[in-house]
């Protein structure tokens, strides 16, 4: 038995972990990209200098997600078929048991996720990325004075979208839930940074053949939302001409939170929120034109779709309009209301994890 | 003075494409649409046939003048002398009669010749047994007993989802 149950679902875009405790769970999130820095200091405290949280990565410094528009430099991604498994995929995931779990390290069931067109051969990637660490991570912040050691008891990866049936299959103690909630035909659609995953189930079935062909690479918010955001964004004006897709998804993060989709550079602010409701539209369209009506015959004979990832957010109310009816409502289920649609597959991993461990 | 919108009743009906027959009346009511005529059409016909099925042809020589004095008829109710109905029966029967036609509509002749076989506008029918022609009255598919109702579970989905992903463990 683990110390601690652990499951990370590095995203192109943002990394979302969450920790068993009880009966609920700890959570963090933060965007999956890094800056180099230096970490250094003048020595005249916080009041006086700008400080910035770091991770020490071997003999490199990064700072995480949102921090790196401190220093802007050589800000780093990975996105796209390759990453799983590899030195970035392994930093985000290190940094989230990091920030998950206590100082002192111990033991892991680590649950994480891989698109599921590329699930076999990223399975097999992140088992030997990890064999080579000899299942043991390791990760130093700022103000550490050793590394935080943990060792990686079991590992578990899953395709995306179905952990987070995961979420509505089975409640917080990862006992299977008596109901009719997966009945019929079920239709997942997980719309992160990068890739839209697409699965069919029957009867909480699916068909391990059927993932290779359930990823569209290449199709999530960065190409349908982002990238033309930006576009727009670079014409309004000088100032907005040096900014990258980042400074487009931290203010879409940050309107989605709170309403306010003001993007601000220089001396210049633009209120993006009308150009994202529109481009938001477009996307839902998109989806329903390719994949729901062109792939899933317009839903006819499925029960319900189920809307995952940050893409969720974006399209769901349009995709409402489209198929009345057909969209899961979370909210009608006790079990799965509380957890944000960026969380249902770390959420659904770990209730995973629990009925694994309880079996 | 503001007026009193009119009380106004809304009707629709079903038409299934994958009957050839059902298909022409659709492509028909476009057609009818473009000409702004479709309404006036259903009207027309549903007083017609209600008429028709009655015995009466007042409708039919209203909407079609030129129709009565074909067939040398007047426009009779049910309460008219029986052989002027007899007379304008015979009348319209011989006016079909006479039309060449190419469907495939068996059409009886007063006299059926004993071979079997009817001259029919050319066409010679084919010693064939009589057979009731299909219905395409969708009225009849609401006899079948085909009531929408909610799918039953058996509770089971969430253990079959369990199995499935340990399974892709194997």
């Amino acid at each position: 038995m683990s110390d601690y149950i652990v499951a990370v679902d590095a995203g192109n875009g943002f990394t979302n972990a969450v920790r068993a405790k009880g009966k609920s769970y700890d959570s963090i999130g933060f965007p999956s990209v890094r800056a180099a820095v230096t970490g250094d200091s003048l020595g005249l405290g916080e009041q006086f200098e700008m400080s910035i949280d770091y991770v020490q990565w071997g003999s490199f410094r990064y700072s995480l997600g949102d921090d790196v528009f401190m220093s802007r430099k050589a800000v780093e991604r990975h996105q796209g078929a390759f990453r799983y498994g590899d030195e970035f995929w392994l930093f985000l995931v290190s940094v989230a048991l990091g920030k998950l779990l206590p100082k002192k390290g111990g033991s892991v069931d680590l649950t994480v996720f891989a698109p599921p067109a590329l699930f076999f051969d990223a399975k097999e990637g992140i088992e030997y990325r990890l064999k080579q660490t000899k299942n043991i991570i390791t990760v130093q912040f700022k103000g550490d004075k050793k590394p935080r050691v943990f060792k990686i008891a079991s590992l578990t990866v899953h395709p995306e979208g179905l952990g987070a049936v995961g979420c509505y299959a089975l409640d917080d103690a990862g006992k299977p839930i008596v109901s009719d909630i997966l009945t019929g035909d079920t239709v997942v659609l997980d719309m992160g940074m990068y890739t839209i995953d697409a699965l069919q189930m029957s009867e909480g079935k699916f068909n391990p053949e059927s993932l290779q062909s359930a990823t569209w690479e290449g199709q999530g918010i960065k190409a349908h939302m982002l990238d033309i955001l930006l576009n727009q964004v670079k014409k309004a004006g000088a100032d907005f001409e040096l900014l990258t897709t980042d400074d487009i998804d931290l203010c879409l993060r940050n309107g989605l939170k709170t309403g306010d989709y003001a993007l601000v550079s220089g001396a210049s602010s633009i209120d993006l929120q009308k150009a994202v409701n529109k481009q938001a539209v477009r996307y839902g369209d998109w989806i329903a034109n390719n994949i729901i009506d062109g792939v899933f015959n317009g839903l006819r004979g499925v029960k319900s779709l189920i809307l995952v990832g940050g893409g969720a957010t974006l399209v769901q109310d349009h995709l409402k309009t489209q198929y009345p009816n057909k969209i899961l409502d979370a909210s009608q289920h006790n079990h799965v209301a509380d957890v944000h649609p960026t969380l249902l597959n770390a959420v659904g991993g770990l209730r995973l994890a629990l009925a694994r461990q309880s079996a | 003075m503001s007026q009193k919108s009119p009380h106004r009743n809304r009707f629709n009906f079903w038409l299934n494409l994958d009957k050839p027959d059902e298909e022409k009346i659709a492509d028909t009511i476009e057609h009818l649409k473009t000409e702004r005529s479709f309404t006036k059409t259903i009207r027309d016909g549903i007083r017609l046939i209600v008429d028709l099925r009655k015995g009466n042809t007042e409708v039919l020589f209203e909407l079609f003048p030129d129709l009565e004095s074909r067939l040398g008829g007047s426009s009779g109710s049910s309460g008219d002398d029986d052989s002027d109905i007899k007379r304008e029966i015979d009348n319209l029967k011989q006016l079909i009669i006479s039309q060449t036609t190419n469907s495939n509509t068996h059409i009886m002749s007063e006299q059926p010749k004993p071979s079997g076989l009817q001259s029919l506008g050319g066409v010679k029918q084919l010693n064939a047994p009589q057979f009731d022609k299909p219905s395409y009255d969708d009225d009849e598919d609401d006899d079948l007993g085909l009531v929408v109702t909610k799918a039953v579970s058996d509770g089971q989905a969430s253990l079959n989802f369990l199995a499935s992903m340990n399974a892709l463990q194997q």
